[in-house]
């Protein structure tokens, strides 16, 4: 019976292994193997590693610009949205004033629709606003799903935190601001890192939009610059996997800082309240 | 000056009411802690000068998450209504056309293709996750040496970003030097996987559940984890099965988190771009077609009118998914 179990559990590691492993098994060695050999020599053997790849996409491909505005634009719209999140979210949980279902209801439904309905009517927008192609442009577009994103999660934490605490404090004569500061802020960090630690995997990965608002080499965020690469005349697959895997590395730290909520924070954003 | 150092007396991260004088607001603030207590009992519709001021101060505080909704996202819909109804390309604002852009979707093969797709592509890599997703959830559940370790290697293809493990999976299945083809290269010529019409959804729909079932696994495991381990044993000194247990205990205790992922992960999926776009391009011909590719190459074609055509025309779908989320979270 025991015996059986341990037999169980193994095959069980063995199925994980197998089903996460081999993608990015093959993308880190591809990025390590010399110029086109994976075209010319393709195998899942990591034979004369180098970092050639590496050097050539940083260097030569001016791809630590392109990390560099991903970076930017990811921190900003974190930022930014956080700021606005938590101040609407303690507005909403907090305060009695007309309009504020109204405004609640209004963040729900923003956070659900779709980008794709957004993005034709944006570019005309950003356009007129003169941002058209700047990281201040495609900052300002981001903060369409960051704002609603992390206004939601951060009300579904405040509506939980009872308020006592926040009236004993104010019967001490604080103000609601510094009792926000003082007493809700600390007590929710781990809501407002999971709203954060979000609203940066999101901006640092986006894709749909970055293509849109972005064109220009100087300002093109990482995904966009490696989109161009594959779809350049010669796919250079190492370069880009060597592209991938550098960009993939600061959000699989921020996951793996904040990894004990994110998931739960991800499904909580869409179905609370 | 004396706003001024009024200003440095509020906190930080409060911006100062506009239109409030120094002076006054800052007996407002010293004296509003009493009242401010008081008016928070059951009672509080009661017409004070602290209550204003928190109204003022609440509308104050919203007012810019608001501003940003009504200006990049209320604005926006509303316009890529409109813009569906009109003839609009890119520096032409266009006339209004009626339904032409609607009717037009009939004999439109991407339009088609899309449709199909969002039963095709969306609903069968949904089901597939589900399995998936429930069996690495059991596996999980287990107790296994470095079980932290194993969650950590598990949620790997949900937490790289997208465009890396799509970029990732598109080298597993390239023809003929993917990696897949290279690992079948002894048993048989290479495979098609992205050019052929079948081959192409089969790959999107398993590069989409590579990359998706993670989230469904690690929530699925927080449900199990909340199943008490009593109703186990009791079942087996019945002398159920295992399978026995998972189907009487284990299914019906975690059917209501499955929903809800059900529908959220439906809705990131009917909106997914990034899988399509950096594994077919939505190819060959329209065979992987979706809604989000659609409305971007219409975008680059500067066809407005057109591409918010398509947007528009998934809306209801996108409705009914946001209705059964807001009713399954009731009843939980």
């Amino acid at each position: 019976m025991q015996k059986r179990g341990r037999l169980t559990t193994l095959l069980g590691m063995a199925f994980l292994a197998l089903l996460v492993v081999p993608p990015v098994y093959y993308m880190v060695i591809a990025s390590l193997k010399p110029r086109s050999a994976i075209y010319r020599t393709p195998s899942w053997l990591p034979e004369r590693s180098s970092l050639d790849n590496y050097a050539k996409v940083l260097f030569n491909d001016h791809f630590l610009v392109n990390i560099g505005n991903s970076l930017i634009v990811a921190l900003m719209t974190t930022l930014l949205a956080m700021i606005l999140g938590v101040l609407a979210a303690y507005a909403i949980a907090r305060f009695k004033f007309p309009g504020r279902n109204v405004a609640s209801q209004l963040i729900l439904m923003s956070y659900l629709t779709p980008m794709v309905l957004l993005f034709i009517p944006l570019s005309v927008v950003v356009g007129n606003l003169g941002l058209a192609d700047t990281l201040p442009g495609l900052i300002l577009v981001y903060l369409t799903f960051a704002v609603p994103l992390c206004t939601w999660l951060i009300l579904g934490h405040f509506r939980e935190f009872p308020v006592d605490l926040e009236e004993a404090a104010s019967i001490d004569g604080a103000t609601k601001m510094r009792t926000l500061v003082s007493i809700l802020l600390p007590v929710s960090a781990p809501a407002l890192a999971t709203a954060a630690s979000l609203a940066f995997m999101m901006a640092w990965g986006e894709l749909f939009l970055a293509l849109t608002f972005v064109k220009g080499q100087a300002v093109m965020t990482a995904p966009v610059a490696l989109q161009h690469m594959s779809t350049g005349d010669v796919q250079q697959y190492g370069p880009i996997m060597a592209g991938a895997v550098l960009s993939a590395i600061p959000v699989l730290v921020v996951y793996y800082i904040s990894q004990r909520w994110v998931v739960q924070g991800a499904s909580e954003g869409a179905f609370k309240g | 000056m004396q706003a001024n150092t009024n200003k440095a007396a509020a906190p930080a991260g409060a911006p100062a009411p506009a239109g409030s004088a120094g002076t006054s607001r800052r007996d407002a603030a010293r004296g509003s802690g009493d009242a401010a207590g008081r008016s928070r009992g059951p009672g509080s519709g009661r017409r004070n000068p602290a209550v204003s001021r928190e109204a003022r101060l609440g509308l104050l505080l919203v007012l810019p998450a608001v501003a940003v909704i009504v200006i990049l996202i209320g604005y926006p819909t509303i316009s890529s209504i409109w813009y569906s109804f009109t003839d609009r390309m890119v520096g032409s604002p266009g006339h209004f056309i009626g339904l032409a852009n609607y009717t037009r979707l009939a004999t439109d093969s991407g339009f088609l293709s899309a449709a199909a797709n969002l039963v095709l592509i969306v609903g069968i890599s949904l089901l597939l996750k589900l399995v998936l997703g429930t069996l690495v959830a059991v596996i999980l559940n287990r107790p296994m040496p470095g079980r932290n370790l194993w969650r950590l290697l598990v949620m790997l293809p949900w937490a790289m970003p997208g465009f890396v493990a799509f970029m990732g999976l598109r080298l597993m299945f390239e023809s003929p030097y993917g990696a897949i083809n290279v690992a079948l290269e002894s048993f048989t010529s290479p495979v098609p996987f992205l050019s052929d019409p079948t081959w192409a959804r089969i790959s999107v729909v398993l590069a989409t559940v590579w990359r998706g079932f993670p989230f469904w696994a690690i929530s699925i495991l927080a449900a199990l984890q909340t199943i008490p381990k009593e109703l186990y044993e009791a079942a087996r000194m019945d002398g159920a099965s295992t399978w026995q247990q998972f189907v009487n205990i284990t299914v019906p205790q975690i059917r209501s988190t499955v929903a809800v992922i059900a529908v959220i992960s439906a809705i990131w999926t009917a909106n997914g771009f990034e899988n399509i776009w950096l594994m077919t391009q939505g190819g060959p011909s329209t065979t992987t077609m979706t809604f989000p590719v659609l409305s971007f190459l219409s975008l680059q074609s500067r066809q407005l009118g057109q591409a918010a055509a398509y947007a528009v025309v998934i809306l209801p779908v996108m409705a009914l998914f946001i209705m059964l989320l807001s009713r399954r979270k009731k009843e939980i």
